[in-house]
């Protein structure tokens, strides 16, 4: 009996305590809060609807007479800073291996360290918002994708690189998309970044399979038209029914042992978007609807709602369990030979090409995005430009200036050049081109079409890669009709409520309409969240326009 | 009557036989799976239909595992766990006892240590992570493992509790009156007849820490400091380097080798303190 | 005097021996549950640019208000329990089954205790590589035993059961090794003695080791309870919350608002709901602990 009050007592006692120390946390908590506010700054911007060609600063003449080349001007210059120690955040992976290799390089020439601190893709934002809010320095530079660029330039963790092109003289002059990879659309005459990966999704397809006597025949019969890489979403879908065989129906003669399918493209929540987004451009949809005032989400238009719809349609002529396919798998099963056609990063060429055990080398087509026919009989065609990156320096960084130098030096043409043709055995193709100069196709063909290494480049991949000149021209095609990922503030959370949604309706929970109406719904109440003038600061609904990024 | 018995007994014993070769089937199996893939090459993991043997020898994916340098992954693992594991034991059972024993701390104490495991670690992650930047204590041995003892302590303490709770009290109070002194009561006799509990404890807390991801991804900065787990995950996850599985698996069947050769190695105590109860009575 | 002195010597011993133990867990535990509780109270997006604003426990009702969070409550619900309920029954059977004299004993133990000791971002690995149809070993089995596939990682349902598998099969050797320390430290002499009285395999179970061992089963039950409710690695690997949002726990609720969004203050009162849930359960379940 007394244990029953004894524990009442208890009880009652902890409940004191916790109503205690409820209230000393509020008092605590409002103090915190504050002494920790700091000024609430909006950066500096002005709102342009025409983009002007940015100018960087004066240009000086040399003194030398013969003109180097700005990678060498960034190496000597970096000498002087031997021992200093530079953190690098990229992405874990293929990233990781090619940076690694070009810093240890950089590290012989200038007696520098540069540091490769891998993370895994979306961890690379925290690393760097972890590190720059206590201030550890930890960080120096960043593979940034431009859509972190509000959440960043916001949170004051990335620096402007005015001050440092000034002096030293990078050659930007035959980047693609300039204004938009550096974040001068934004704010003119600033410069925000360097870019270094040019990233866009391409059409990959089996050319052994398209170029089958059998299988075009069939096609031709069953269809009307010839095999071919297609050029509409329409023909993508009827390519990729045709092409898909149960096991024990024949492909190419043989019969197949397990399912083959006629595309595996990435369908699993965790990334979807981007390829819903890589459809929309060609449809005529856009991702807001932005008047003089007001901001309202665009991504249940029509336009938008057909675009989910037939890829709706596609995904069940793939593998089993399609719509589970995520990024192991979508490459895996390529290379597996499970797959007719597929849609992915750059990196996908060399890796289908080089990967160990990979079972499509040689086999491997490339092309343009298939688009939507227009009113007037033209096709148009949008890839997304998912990602693409530019290397940022942060804010707290303890040796800006030798970090750019290393910055400027990795995207310096003759050093860049080098790393988008990168293939070797742990980094299967990482940066890819993103100067008008790396379309070129001769460096390609004189590094693939030997067993030589020239560029040094492949390090113990003697096989040559005759497809290395079609697969940089079908990048080139895909850039110029590229279509930029959105960039607004609070990013994460549109991602996540479109991912989401995304995933319903492709594994049949929702309908396309129903889904997208409640992305919709949601991505309203997130530009509340965020702010809507902000939002609208960011959003510039012409860039989006065909044709309107300066190649 | 005495043959039926017989039967019933050898029936009985086929039956548990069987039992445990298919729960043995259950549980070995996925490590078939691992050990397989660890020994396949990059693509044929994706092989369809399934590959169910390797296709190339290991050393392939053993040679990509160790030109990451996992060496050093293995090395702050190691530290990490033993250390924290060890003053885990030796706290937790110094805790254990005073409140099985002693009642230290009444009603609140044991309850207000289990608490502190309650909530979700990410909770803890900001205000950990910055005022350990503070102390300077990101990035190194100290810190993690400082972290992961904070971690186990409540589990430990309560395992620990639980097994001294069950101890009958008249040995030790015996050996105190023979003259032992607490203490001693608590070294010489609590402490060996609780060894299977101390044996389950040491292993789970010693898993806790070698298994922690979340902790060891944020404390940690540069890629040799890291633990196992997270390099696990920042190799082996994402669009660019998803694919290499049977790297992966290289280094999971790695990582497993340790811990297996711990419990292997302990498992005799877990024998050793059946006999004592045996003699005992 | 001896009686009172004896009190008094235990006591301090008490104390010492219990000082580190909370001093450690006082310094890394204390301070961040009061800032946790304060950030609950404010609104803070990392990356905004703004700092804390107090806003009156807003971030509460936010929370509560969210259907993404009521339907990651039901999600573990189902998954931490169907795990919870499988490993008990897996972990019982198995210390039952290992509580005898067998030889290599201890080789059988370890071999079941190896699942657990594998990191859980591997598991998560393993069984989706075997969970994928095509490519993995299961489907095969299941449509030879079934006769028709299960959509492991699309089905809404066989999605939540694939991260329920998974997660059994990992820690199933948990209980197994607690009880089977709770039912070998049973002194053998109870047994001698029930069998001289005539007592049946059966009964000497439901007698002798089940309310012996009540202790140990309920703090396996305990400690296993607030590990599935704090679930994370397996399910973040093997479907990523998907699809759509069908495995998605409050876990992954919360580092989403943490890590993915940035927003400190509702990831903060997200985790402290989480908190007072767990403390009810907890509580109950000492207090049926104690009960003679």
């Amino acid at each position: 009996m007394s244990k029953k009050s004894e524990e009442n007592n208890i009880s009652r006692r902890k409940y004191l305590q916790i109503a205690g120390g409820t209230v000393a946390g509020l008092v605590v908590g409002g103090a915190l809060g504050y002494v920790a506010k700091p000024e609430v700054t909006v950066p500096p911007t002005t709102v342009t609807s025409t983009v002007t060609e940015t100018v960087t600063g004066t240009v000086t003449a040399p003194p030398t007479t013969v003109a180097m080349d700005t990678g060498q001007i960034a190496v000597e210059a970096a000498k002087k800073f031997a021992g200093t120690h530079i953190g690098y955040v990229v992405e874990s992976g293929f990233d990781e291996g090619c940076c690694k290799a070009f810093a240890e390089e950089w590290n012989k020439l200038t007696g520098m360290n540069v540091e490769i601190i891998a993370q895994p893709t979306f961890g690379v934002r925290e690393k760097v918002i972890t590190e720059g809010m206590a201030k550890t320095g930890a960080v120096d530079l960043v593979n940034t994708f431009p859509i972190w660029y509000p959440d960043f330039i916001a949170g004051k963790y990335i620096v402007p690189l005015n001050q440092y092109i000034d002096k030293y003289q990078p050659d930007m002059s035959d980047v693609i998309f300039k204004d938009y990879f550096t974040a001068s659309t934004w704010q003119p005459g600033v410069t925000w970044a360097l870019p270094i990966d040019g990233d866009v999704f391409m059409l990959y397809y089996r050319k052994d399979i398209f170029e089958h006597p059998d299988e075009r025949k069939a096609f031709k019969e069953q269809y009307g038209y010839d095999l071919a890489p297609p050029e509409t979403w329409q023909q993508y879908t009827q390519i990729a029914k045709f092409l898909t065989r149960k096991p024990g129906e024949k492909l190419m003669g043989q019969p197949v042992a397990a399912q083959f399918g006629g595309q595996i493209e990435f369908r699993s929540k965790g990334g979807v978007f981007w390829w819903f987004f890589n459809r929309i451009g060609a449809y005529g949809g856009r991702y807001f609807n932005k008047t003089a005032n007001n901001i309202d989400p665009a991504i249940n238009s029509p336009a938008c709602i057909q675009a989910l719809k037939d890829m709706i349609e596609c995904t069940p002529y793939g593998i089993p369990e399609a719509a589970a396919v995520a990024y192991a798998e979508t490459i895996g099963g390529m290379e597996a030979g499970s797959g007719a056609m597929n849609i992915f990063w750059p990196m996908f060429g060399p890796h289908c090409q080089y990967a160990p055990g990979s079972k499509v080398v040689d086999k491997i087509g490339y092309a343009l995005m298939p688009g939507v026919k227009q009113q007037d009989g033209s096709i148009l065609h949008r890839a997304i430009m998912a990602a693409g990156k530019v290397i940022n320096l942060t804010s707290d960084s303890r040796n800006p200036e030798a970090a750019y130098l290393f910055a400027q030096w990795i995207t310096s043409p003759a050093v860049h050049q080098r790393c988008v043709m990168w293939a070797t055995p742990t980094a299967l193709g990482a940066l890819n081109p993103v100067r008008r100069r790396e379309f070129d196709p001769a460096p390609w063909a004189q590094e693939y079409n030997t067993t030589s290494d020239p560029y040094n480049v492949r390090a113990g991949n003697p096989t040559p890669w005759p497809g290395a000149v079609d697969y940089v021209k079908a990048d080139e095609v895909n850039l110029k009709v590229g279509l930029p990922d959105i960039l607004v503030p609070g990013w994460a959370e549109f991602q996540e409520s479109i991912d989401t949604e995304l995933s319903n309706a492709v594994t049949g929970k929702k309908t396309a309409e129903n889904a997208l109406n409640d992305c919709h719904d949601q991505w309203v109440k997130f530009i509340d969240k965020y702010g809507k003038a902000n939002i609208m600061q960011w959003y510039l609904p012409e860039m989006y326009e065909p044709g309107y990024l300066k190649w | 009557m005495k043959s039926s018995t017989r039967i019933t007994r050898h029936a009985k014993n086929a039956i548990i036989g069987i039992a445990l070769a298919v729960f043995l089937l259950w549980t070995v199996f996925p490590l078939y799976w691992v050990v397989i893939t660890a020994f396949k090459d990059q693509t044929a993991v994706f092989q369809s239909p399934p590959l169910w043997w390797p296709n190339t020898d290991g050393v392939i994916a053993f040679g990509q595992l160790m030109a990451t340098g996992v060496i050093y992954n293995f090395q702050s693992s190691f530290i990490v766990s033993i250390s924290s594991t060890l003053a885990v034991v030796f706290i937790g059972a110094l805790t254990g006892y005073a409140i099985a024993r002693f009642k230290a701390g009444g009603n609140f104490l044991p309850l207000w240590i289990l608490s502190q495991r309650m909530l979700p670690p990410i909770a803890f992650i900001v205000p950990i992570f910055l005022m350990f930047s503070t102390l300077e204590l990101v990035d190194t041995y100290q810190g993690l493992a400082y972290a992961y003892t904070a971690f186990n302590l409540p589990y430990a303490v309560w395992m620990m509790k639980t097994f001294f709770e069950e101890l009958p009290v008249e040995m030790e109070e015996s050996a105190e009156v023979d003259g032992c002194g607490k203490l001693g009561a608590f070294a010489r006799i609590a402490l060996p007849l609780a060894a299977p509990g101390i044996v389950a404890t040491v292993i789970f807390v010693f898993i806790m820490a070698w298994n922690e991801f979340l902790f060891a991804l944020v404390l940690m900065r540069s890629v040799k400091m890291f633990t196992l787990p997270p390099t696990e995950y920042i190799f082996y996850y994402g669009p660019t380097s998803g694919v290499r599985y049977n790297v992966a698996s290289m280094q999971a069947l790695l990582a497993i080798l340790p811990v297996l050769a711990l419990s292997v190695y302990i498992q005799k105590y877990l024998v050793r303190g059946l006999t004592f109860g045996a003699v005992k009575g | 005097m001896g009686w009172i002195e004896a009190k008094w010597t235990r006591r301090r011993y008490g104390l010492l021996m219990v000082l580190p133990c909370v001093a450690v867990l006082a310094s890394l535990m204390i301070v961040p549950l009061i800032y946790e509780l304060a950030l609950s109270f404010h609104e803070w997006v990392w990356g905004s640019g703004l700092g804390w604003m107090f806003n009156w426990g807003l971030s509460y009702v936010k929370v509560l208000t969210d259907p993404r969070f009521s339907t990651s409550l039901y999600n573990t619900l189902i998954i931490g329990g169907s795990s919870l309920a499988l490993e008990f029954a897996i972990g019982f059977a198995l210390a039952f089954l290992l509580n005898r004299e067998i030889r290599g004993r201890s080789v059988l133990v370890a071999a079941f205790t190896s699942p657990m000791m594998l990191i859980p971002v591997m598991v998560a690995h393993l069984w989706r590589i075997m969970y994928f149809q095509g490519s993995g070993p299961i489907d095969p089995i299941v449509k030879s035993v079934l006769g028709y596939s299960i959509l492991w990682l699309q089905d809404p349902w066989a999605s939540k059961f694939a991260n329920v598998f998974a997660n059994t099969w990992e820690w199933a050797p948990f209980t197994m090794l607690i009880l089977l320390a709770g039912f070998t430290a049973i002194p053998v002499t109870l047994y001698e003695a029930a069998r001289v009285d005539g007592a049946s395999s059966w009964q000497m179970f439901t007698r002798i080791t089940l309310p012996m061992a009540r202790p140990l089963i309920v703090l396996a039950l305990l400690i296993r309870a607030m590990e599935e409710i704090k679930l994370f690695d397996v399910i973040y690997l093997i479907t990523t919350g998907g699809p759509g949002t069908e495995t998605e726990t409050v876990t992954l609720y919360i580092f989403r608002q943490a890590f993915q969004f940035l927003d400190m203050g509702k990831a903060a009162a997200s985790s402290f709901i989480l908190l007072i849930i767990v403390t009810v359960i907890a509580t109950v379940s000492i207090r049926y602990m104690y009960r003679p």
